[in-house]
């Protein structure tokens, strides 16, 4: 499995420029702006992007016909995307907070807790869009996985909201304020859930398709 | 084991198209040239062995082990070259070290950099900028720097100029000096089959159509042109196919030399394994 992620790794980094040329952008709009949230929220899915497009890539070589001829079991296939798309959203997580924390220095209001909670709710958002998204890119494919991610996006997007006009609703909200520890502990539960699931539905899928049409 | 590979009985089933019954196998030491047009099912058998697809029905046995229960062993001991590269275009042939070293357990570095050399091919470039033929080396110097017992190239020397083709083919040729070494090569370019292959195994439309040594092929096998009236005094049972030309009748022969007894006069030809080929996807039955 090492070397699949190795790959990945290689790949992205011969592929970095123009993702590092939007990372920069925004890394300035977010820090005149002073909008954290911002720049969290373009860096998730820059994230998301990250992983989309290596399974763009392993398409366009034809990669994954290739690579399970080789000491590779599907298995291993899947588990190295889930642990690519991991390892990313942990970069992205601590980009984040470097740019961020940077942002709120230079503009003289240093807020940890806000930041945290902003990072807690954006690493969350990623993960489950992960959870989300791979196992339709199993099925459908990286090209239509990119509408999927759009869904994606939308489908979070609505899910966090309702959450919380739901929490506010019952007065959990004031219940989970009161506990952050616990909150953290109970979502994180949640998302380990949700990414098992996914990892689980992904494999399933992968060990059962034909690889290449052609006769 | 003498078997490298032994396939019986192989089904697979496409809206389109289906694998019936294929029934072959590849003994050690050897090169089984497995031939047939666009389409006819070389890919999908080739994918079958290497469980890239589910079978419908039939057994799959590489270098003695069950292509499903024994997919990682078997793997870890053969090397595949497909027509297509498989790798990333941006990458270069030393990503491609540092990601097959962790991949395989016997990668041998010192071997692939000596293939490298002896391919004259750059460590540092991306593949993009390769020809064809230096990817396709490239390619079968990553599947031979684990050092397989069995090599399986579908199409490895289809798209390529007859330089790079020959050299390409010495590789093989070098890499079957040793007796427990096999190659399975599916190829539409016959010529490179009679040049290196022992048997032949001729696939059409999904049916195997035969499975023979090559010298049994070309040594036996011929090609008879006759008029149109001497043909119709022949009867079915002594020709395979024939085909109508435009000066009179060409037919395919089981034995050129037992009919060449029964027919002294007759004009017989050794036939190759393209003619044998065309005369039965294009050919007649009498």
């Amino acid at each position: 499995m090492n070397g699949l992620v190795v790959k990945d790794y290689i790949v992205l980094k011969h592929n970095i420029k123009f993702y590092l040329m939007l990372i920069i952008l925004y890394a300035i709009i977010g820090m005149f702006s002073n909008l954290s949230s911002f720049l969290l929220g373009v860096l998730s899915v820059l994230g998301i992007s990250f992983v989309m497009g290596t399974f763009g890539y392993d398409e366009a070589a034809k990669w994954d016909q290739y690579a399970l001829s080789l000491a590779v079991t599907r298995r291993a296939m899947v588990r190295a995307k889930y642990l690519v798309a991991l390892l990313l959203t942990a970069l992205t997580v601590v980009l984040g907070f470097l740019l961020s924390f940077v942002s709120q220095l230079v503009h003289g209001n240093p807020n940890i807790v806000q930041l945290m909670l902003h990072l807690g709710v954006f690493t969350s958002a990623m993960l489950l869009m992960t959870a989300l998204m791979l196992p339709c890119i199993y099925r459908f494919g990286a090209e239509k996985g990119r509408a999927v991610m759009i869904l994606c996006i939308l489908v979070v997007a609505g899910l966090e909201g309702l959450l919380l006009w739901g929490l506010e609703q019952t007065a959990m909200l004031r219940i989970f304020m009161a506990s952050p520890l616990l909150t953290a502990l109970l979502i994180a539960c949640v998302l380990l859930f949700f990414l098992s699931l996914s990892y689980h539905i992904s494999l399933n899928i992968y060990q059962k398709k034909d690889l290449g049409s052609s006769h | 084991m003498t078997e490298a590979l032994h396939i019986e009985g192989l089904c697979k089933q496409y809206a389109d198209f289906q694998l019936n019954r294929v029934t072959f196998s590849l003994p050690m030491g050897c090169i089984l040239g497995f031939v047939g047009e666009n389409g006819a099912g070389k890919t999908t058998t080739i994918k079958a062995i290497l469980n890239l697809i589910a079978i419908d029905g039939g057994s799959i046995s590489v270098l003695g082990l069950d292509h499903k229960k024994d997919e990682q062993a078997i793997k870890e001991q053969i090397g595949v070259v497909f027509d297509n590269s498989g790798f990333h275009s941006c990458l270069t042939a030393g990503d491609i070290e540092s990601i097959l070293k962790r991949i395989y357990k016997n990668w041998d570095g010192a071997l692939y950099r000596g293939y490298l050399k002896k391919f004259d091919l750059p460590q540092n470039k991306q593949i993009k900028q390769f020809s064809k033929g230096m990817t396709m080396k490239l390619n079968i110097a990553a599947a031979l720097a684990h050092r397989p017992r069995l090599l399986i190239l579908d199409e490895a020397t289809s798209g390529l100029d007859p330089i790079v083709r020959e050299e390409i083919l010495d590789i093989f040729l070098d890499f079957i000096q040793d007796e427990a070494h096999s190659i399975l090569i599916s190829s539409h370019i016959t010529s490179d089959l009679d040049k290196i292959a022992d048997y032949i195994a001729f696939i059409h439309k999904g049916n195997l159509v035969f499975s023979r040594p090559k010298d049994e092929l070309a040594g036996k096998m011929g090609v008879l042109k006759c008029s149109a009236l001497d043909f119709q005094k022949l009867r079915a049972s002594e020709i395979l196919r024939y085909r109508k030309s435009q000066f009179g009748y060409e037919a395919l022969l089981n034995d050129r030399y037992a009919f060449t007894r029964r027919h002294p006069d007759a004009v017989v030809d050794p036939a190759n394994i393209e003619e044998i080929m065309l005369f039965y996807i294009r050919g007649e039955v009498k």
